[in-house]
């Protein structure tokens, strides 16, 4: 696999939607090259950085709505 | 020891509502203002329990719930005369001029670790604000919700191949502008 190949499907094996013989080619060509290697890991990084800062809960004032309403539609 | 019996209800109930934490956070990256991702909050859960019996429980409620939140946004946009941009593909082609799924940075561990650890909520949060709805929603679905490609296709009602490219596009115009940022050009947070 070439870099330019590699690059293309680097996004997908960070979400996790890289399988079967394209998982292992790039797999094996990120062993081998470490720019990309370097690029999958950075991408990965920031992913989780991503999903780290963003995950928020709701508010208790909004669960208290929902609740209102779940409570309602019983009655 | 003896179970009372689940009723259909609060089956359904218990199935939609753990996903509360997560709408509301997709709902805030589209109204970009806590009220508003609230109300939004609410008005997606009365239209799906008003919708019960559309659905069969088991499926993909997930799904379900945030192609509700999501139609509900663009229709009340729609309502509001704020109808969304459609986004030609020329623009976004230029904002991720010269991507060829590279990272716009040093191939070097250390200065990628010192931006990650520098870069605040509020940072991702403009850079996010700034993308097209489109790939804002592809984006906060699949690296803040972590869904699978073919859940995200059901929500924006579009192909698993549309979905794919707006991740990748959406991820490398997010790193750019934020490292434009951090480099000093005075937006986002120092």
């Amino acid at each position: 696999m070439r870099c330019s190949e590699a690059a293309g499907r680097v996004s997908d094996y960070v979400s996790g939607e890289l399988g079967g013989s394209d998982r292992s080619s790039l797999e094996k060509h990120l062993e081998h090259c470490e720019n990309c290697r370097s690029c999958a890991d950075d991408m990965l990084a920031f992913r989780t950085r991503v999903r780290d800062l963003m995950r928020i809960t709701a508010p208790a004032g909004l669960r208290s709505r929902i609740a209102g309403m779940v409570s309602a539609e019983k009655h | 020891m003896a179970t009372a019996p689940i009723r259909p209800g609060d089956a359904f109930e218990q199935e939609v509502l753990q996903y509360i934490d997560g709408l509301y956070g997709y709902a805030l990256h589209l109204t970009r203002n806590p009220e508003d991702a609230s109300d939004l909050v609410q008005e997606t859960y009365a239209r799906a329990f008003r919708a019960r019996s559309q659905y069969e429980l088991g499926t993909n409620a997930r799904a379900w719930l945030f192609a509700i939140l999501r139609n509900t946004f663009l229709n009340l946009r729609r309502a509001d005369g704020r109808a969304p941009r459609t986004v030609p593909c020329e623009w976004i082609d230029e904002l991720a001029e010269g991507d060829d799924g590279e990272l716009p940075i040093e191939r070097s561990a250390d200065p990628h670790r010192c931006f990650l650890n520098d870069l605040l909520r509020e940072d991702i949060d403009k850079a996010l604000a700034e993308l097209p709805e489109e790939f804002r929603s592809a984006v906060v679905l699949c690296d803040v919700e972590e869904m699978p490609y073919a859940e995200i296709a059901e929500v924006l009602g579009v192909p698993i191949g549309t979905v794919r490219s707006r991740i990748h596009r959406g991820r490398v115009i997010l790193q750019k502008k934020l490292h434009e940022w951090k480099k000093g050009s005075g937006r986002g947070s120092k």
